[in-house]
């Protein structure tokens, strides 16, 4: 089987969130004795999520400068930005106030409150990402954007009753 | 695997000059790198650390999200 030029970057994605999955899971101990360890893949997904929007910024400030996006387009990526940074940002302020392993219904908060961080994520890359005019730009910025989707499917299984 | 990664970071800029093509190419093999040493970091922390680290990377985040919309409105910063 020969592979065609075209489906290369996507081959590359797929192996790059595979790679970032199985770090994942192989980081998934923590210290012995940690009193919190049942928030433990939620709170470390979370973090993933902080750091994958931390990059994209560099990312699209970097791509801005650089010409191959508008400053119109950053501006819609930037706002994006921030509504995912808000909606992860409350996930995580509620998850340090829980004191013990949710429950039934305090699972179903976290979901509906984690509900918000997957649709922002679905938003950046439907009206941040998409609508790109720079292939290679749209490439970069979906790329990490993908990694950030998959801390997101961590979270979700989680919050699984 | 933290010196593979520390590694990766130094090189990629390196591959930008020597290779103009390879532009786009290093600057994600830049973040990706830098992701995967986050996460590496993880297994050492407590799960209190670690939301800890995620609240102060969030609040950063906001703060240089809000710098660049002042920006790309047209203001200073």
């Amino acid at each position: 089987m020969r592979l065609h030029l075209k489906s290369k970057p996507i081959i590359t994605g797929l192996a790059l969130v595979l790679l970032f999955s199985s770090l994942s899971f192989k980081c998934s101990g923590g210290p012995p004795n940690d009193p919190n360890s049942q928030f433990r893949t939620a709170a470390k997904a979370s973090d993933d999520i902080a750091q994958g929007i931390s990059q994209m910024i560099d990312l699209k400030r970097k791509l801005g400068q650089q010409g191959k996006i508008t400053p119109a387009e950053e501006l819609v990526i930037t706002d994006l930005l921030l509504k995912v940074n808000t909606a992860d940002k409350l996930f995580v302020t509620r998850i340090k106030a829980m004191t013990t392993a949710p429950d039934a219904n305090g699972k179903s908060a976290l979901a509906a409150l984690f509900a918000e961080v997957t649709s922002a994520l679905a938003e950046l890359n439907s009206k941040g990402f998409l609508p790109l005019g720079d292939a290679g730009a749209k490439g970069q910025l979906a790329k990490l954007l993908a990694l950030a989707t998959t801390a997101a499917q961590v979270i979700e299984t989680f919050l699984k009753p | 695997m933290e010196n593979l990664l520390a590694l990766l970071t130094k090189l990629a800029p390196l591959a930008a000059t020597f290779v103009p093509q390879a532009g786009g190419a290093t600057d994600i093999l830049t973040a990706i790198a830098a992701l995967m040493k986050h996460i590496s970091e993880q297994s050492g922390m407590t799960t209190d650390e670690i939301l800890d680290r995620a609240g102060a990377t969030l609040d950063d985040n906001e703060k240089k999200l809000l710098a660049d919309q002042i920006r790309l409105h047209g203001g200073t910063p």
